[in-house]
């Protein structure tokens, strides 16, 4: 009974808070050496094939440094390349909202982490949860390159672990000016010439290797002026 | 106007929903503590209860149909899988550990004996995905669950629509495992005052407590930690246990310290099944032991226990008596 009252209410105040609220996106793009590539063809000019990149972005906010922040309510999103639209969030921010800067963690907060089943972009048919060890893979990337002295000259780099000290989630801050469509983009050739597939080529388990390439990933989100 | 009656109606259905599906209270003896199971994500309702055990006992969520979760922890061996050392997977795969019994799952907070799995929800992941137990991917259950009328009709019951979700499927078979408790032995009966123990129990009950209570603590028989055995390791396994999960060098070699509730149900033991006789045990832990240059750390059992024959048949015919025979014979638990 309680809860259905707390429905109710919830309902009831949801219609009246109704209020001015402005729709803005949040658009990311990945490029390769500051190249547009596609999933599974070769970049132009490097022996590379992306396959999979997917990655959780969380704790979406926007701060000004005298005004305090706004942070997205259950702010959790996957982010997946082969999806269309998979790379832009729509947020609904207040009206008036002044704020100079984008912030999210790259990643899953370590609470979620321990808090079992959860659902929508958390669910873990999505394919980003560790099942032989409890925690989230906050960003994979996936692909091949001759270079690469794998299996079939694959890489697989699944980056995720939430406890120290191989704590990877990333929080980025990023300087904006609000307007109805922000754009950003990251280099993933940079990420993965910081690693060199020649000599790194698998990592899929939380360790001092994947928080070091998850700062990497982190640095590399620029605003698209 | 409409469109306010219409959602107000719709409210309204919502309401009524929620009012048929009771939630139900978790049952265990006074003297167990709280659990640490956290039900207020995750309320105790028949239908999901329902739901999660038929998924338990259907090998649909294995990649080739052919294993359940019932066929390495089966309701006569208190759910563990009796005369298996390790456990069994597709294709007649072999794991590396022993299949422990299922109960009391609400008061732990870490699985697997290596502790990898940090909440009951997510464990059932584990066995669906690997490839020498089930095999199969959560996105493949899902959608062989979803051409099933059977399934459809279940998560409908339980959520109050068909949609099938990782979650749903997560927290169902949770929800099944929850109400696995076993607190009906002699032992918990002489806890509540009806019934009492026989001289040799006591005598085992002593020696017991003073000598293996530390880890095996009452009322549950575990503290829920990690702990070296001092078994050798098994050269054919290699298996480091809690160590290669916290990549910490003094985690190494700790397993978690099982319940001894039900032991008759459940040989063989210890977490590579490597004795089939309880006695077998005890001889390791006062023969046996190595500790692989362990001082003065945290494990407790660095040199061998100092127990006679005597204290060992009284250990015994205490241990006896932490069998609960209504677990293993509760036909609430069975398939149907």
């Amino acid at each position: 009974m309680k809860s259905s009252l707390v429905i109710l209410f919830t309902a009831i105040s949801l219609m009246l808070s109704a209020q001015s609220l402005r729709s803005i996106s949040v658009s990311f793009i990945p490029v390769y050496k500051g190249e547009l590539f596609e999933l599974n063809d070769e970049v132009d000019n490097y022996d590379i094939t992306i396959s999979k990149l997917k990655f959780y972005l969380s704790n979406i906010g926007l701060s000004s440094s005298d005004k305090g922040d706004w942070i997205e309510k259950d702010s959790y999103h996957l982010l997946d390349f082969d999806e269309p639209k998979g790379m832009t969030i729509m947020l609904q921010i207040p009206e008036n909202l002044a704020a100079n800067s984008l912030n999210f963690n790259l990643g899953v907060d370590s609470l979620t982490n321990v808090s079992g089943a959860m659902s929508g972009d958390l669910d873990p048919m999505h394919g980003m949860y560790w099942a032989w060890q409890s925690g989230y893979i906050n960003f994979k990337i996936e692909g091949k390159s001759d270079k690469c002295p794998g299996r079939k000259n694959k890489f697989q780099f699944h980056l995720g672990g939430f406890l120290a000290p191989f704590n990877a989630m990333q929080k980025v801050s990023l300087p904006i000016i609000i307007k109805d469509e922000i754009y950003v983009v990251f280099d993933i050739g940079e990420l993965i010439e910081s690693v060199d597939v020649s000599k790194v080529y698998e990592i899929m388990s939380p360790k001092a290797k994947a928080v070091s390439m998850a700062q990497e990933a982190a640095s590399l989100f620029k605003i698209v002026e | 106007m409409i469109k306010w009656l219409v959602s107000l109606l719709g409210l309204f259905v919502v309401l009524v929903g929620f009012l048929l599906t009771e939630t139900i209270d978790l049952e265990y003896p006074n003297h167990f503590p709280e659990p640490v199971y956290d039900f207020s994500n995750n309320k105790l309702t028949e239908q999901k209860v329902k739901l999660g055990k038929a998924l338990f006992y259907d090998p649909i969520l294995s990649l080739d149909g052919s294993i359940s979760c019932a066929s390495c922890h089966s309701p006569y061996n208190a759910f563990a899988h009796t005369d298996h050392d390790l456990s069994h997977g597709i294709d007649d795969k072999i794991g590396i550990r022993n299949a422990p019994p299922l109960f009391n799952l609400a008061w732990q907070n870490l699985f697997m004996w290596d502790g990898a799995i940090n909440h009951l929800d997510m464990q059932a992941l584990a066995p669906i995905t690997s490839p020498s137990e089930m095999g199969d991917s959560l996105l493949n259950v899902i959608s062989k669950l979803e051409s099933s009328n059977k399934y459809r009709t279940l998560f409908d019951e339980a959520f109050g629509d068909s949609t099938i979700t990782g979650q749903r499927l997560l927290l169902s078979i949770s929800q099944f495992q929850l109400t696995l408790v076993s607190g009906n032995s002699k032992y918990d009966k002489i806890r509540e005052g009806l019934d009492t123990f026989s001289t040799q129990e006591k005598k085992g009950y002593d020696i017991f407590i003073a000598s293996c209570s530390s880890c095996h603590s009452e009322p549950l028989f575990t503290n829920g930690d990690f702990a070296s055995n001092g078994l050798e390791i098994d050269s054919t396994l290699m298996d480091y246990g809690r160590g290669s999960i916290t990549k910490i060098k003094s985690d190494s070699l700790l397993f978690k310290i099982p319940s001894l509730r039900n032991l008759a149900y459940t040989k063989p033991y210890m977490h590579d099944g490597r004795f089939e006789k309880l006695r077998e045990v005890l001889n390791h832990y006062t023969d046996d032991v190595v500790n692989y240059g362990r001082e003065n750390s945290s494990s407790r059992l660095e040199k061998n226990l100092k127990l006679s024959n005597n204290d060992k048949s009284d250990i015994l015919s205490f241990l006896k008596t932490l069998n609960d025979q209504d677990f293993v014979f509760n036909k609430k638990h069975r398939e149907r």
